[in-house]
């Protein structure tokens, strides 16, 4: 399902396996990012396999190029997030991955992939969704208080993040990319 | 032989494992924060949409009701992590006070660390409060990493290497 966007140019749609391949080309950027390639052993048929095979257990959102005569719409941002259950809070939405090339930042993509996913969340009765982020990603952090998120653990290195019922409901309220 | 079994958990042991969680919970002192019930489970264990998979240890030679005794379970997630992609997260795992230092959490746990090497994981992670030293003294026993503390919880890791190793010990024993 695409919902699409009058103001901005691009779509967020669910990913399909033919963006794999640049789905990894962005999961790299982000470890780049992240400062973490050198632990990295992930390939490519492991994604395909665990977001789009018999087993998968990953879900993933895409941001992608409005069309434009012949090119190909490229992908410019992904959100990729697992379904948990805490005996507390029922089932859960972790996001994993979330990651927008430098050229679509500050143009609401991010806001509007997040959005999408809250949107998922509360569908499927979630109450929370929450990732890590560095303590050193100042960027990540600002958009994540932006969101009405909470800084859940204040632990060396990584930070826990939270957005509960209320917080996800006001995310998609104010959400203006996604459109029925 | 022992005085329990474990398997993969049915729909039908939800009232069971329900027994067990809030065992768990009153551990923690945490059981005020419940939101669980016997539905919830079903729908989210067992259902088409389940998001969590569960083993249990189960009473042999229970008698007194056609019900099995459950006095064990340990319930996980998958999770994806970007760097190396899938992983066994444990959520939960609880032993009955009367049948610790049994092997129970031993079985359950090998249970866990063999569907994780089957499905080639990468590692299996899970938290534990810090304040619960004869289950930081399990996980230590494990072969298990400390990646640090949170606030009141301790993050623990198992590699593939570890797991291997911790889990042939166990199958041995």
């Amino acid at each position: 399902m695409s919902r699409v966007s009058i103001m901005a140019d691009y779509i967020i749609r669910d990913a399909r396996l033919e963006d794999c391949g640049e789905i990894f080309l962005m999961l790299k950027e982000l470890q780049e990012h992240l400062k973490d390639m050198d632990h990295m052993t992930l390939e490519e048929e492991s994604l395909k396999n665990d977001g789009f095979g018999e087993d998968k257990f990953f879900q993933c959102i895409v941001a992608e190029q409005k069309p434009s005569g012949d090119v190909k719409p490229a992908l410019v941002g992904y959100l990729l997030y697992c379904w948990s259950y805490s005996t507390s809070a029922g089932r859960m939405m972790v996001v994993q991955d979330f990651y927008v090339r430098q050229t679509y930042r500050t143009q609401g993509t991010g806001s509007a992939l997040w959005a999408h996913a809250t949107k998922v969340a509360l569908e499927k009765g979630c109450r929370e969704v929450e990732w890590i982020v560095h303590d050193w990603n100042v960027q990540a952090i600002k958009f994540y208080k932006k969101l009405g998120a909470v800084d859940m653990s204040k632990g060396e290195g990584w930070l826990v993040y939270r957005l509960d019922v209320n917080a996800m409901r006001s995310v998609v309220a104010t959400d203006t990319v996604n459109k029925q | 032989m022992a005085e329990f079994i474990v398997r993969d958990a049915r729909v039908d042991d939800c009232d069971g494992i329900l027994r067990l969680i809030k065992g768990l919970a009153e551990f923690e002192k945490k059981l005020h924060l419940l939101r669980t019930d016997t539905e919830t489970l079903k729908r989210n264990g067992f259902g088409e949409d389940k998001v969590f998979h569960c083993f249990v240890a189960e009473a042999r030679d229970h008698k007194g009701t056609d019900r099995p005794l459950l006095v064990g379970y340990l319930l996980y997630v998958w999770c994806f992590f970007s760097l190396s992609g899938r992983v066994l997260y444990v959520e939960d795992l609880y032993v009955d006070e009367d049948y610790r230092r049994k092997g129970v959490g031993s079985a359950l746990w090998a249970c866990a660390m063999k569907v994780a090497l089957d499905k080639r994981s990468a590692q299996m992670q899970w938290c534990v409060t810090g304040w619960n030293t004869s289950a930081i003294n399990f996980y230590k026993r494990l072969g298990s990493e400390n990646l640090g503390k949170n606030e009141e919880y301790i993050s623990f890791m198992l590699n593939k290497d570890s797991m291997k190793s911790a889990y042939s010990r166990i199958s041995r024993d």
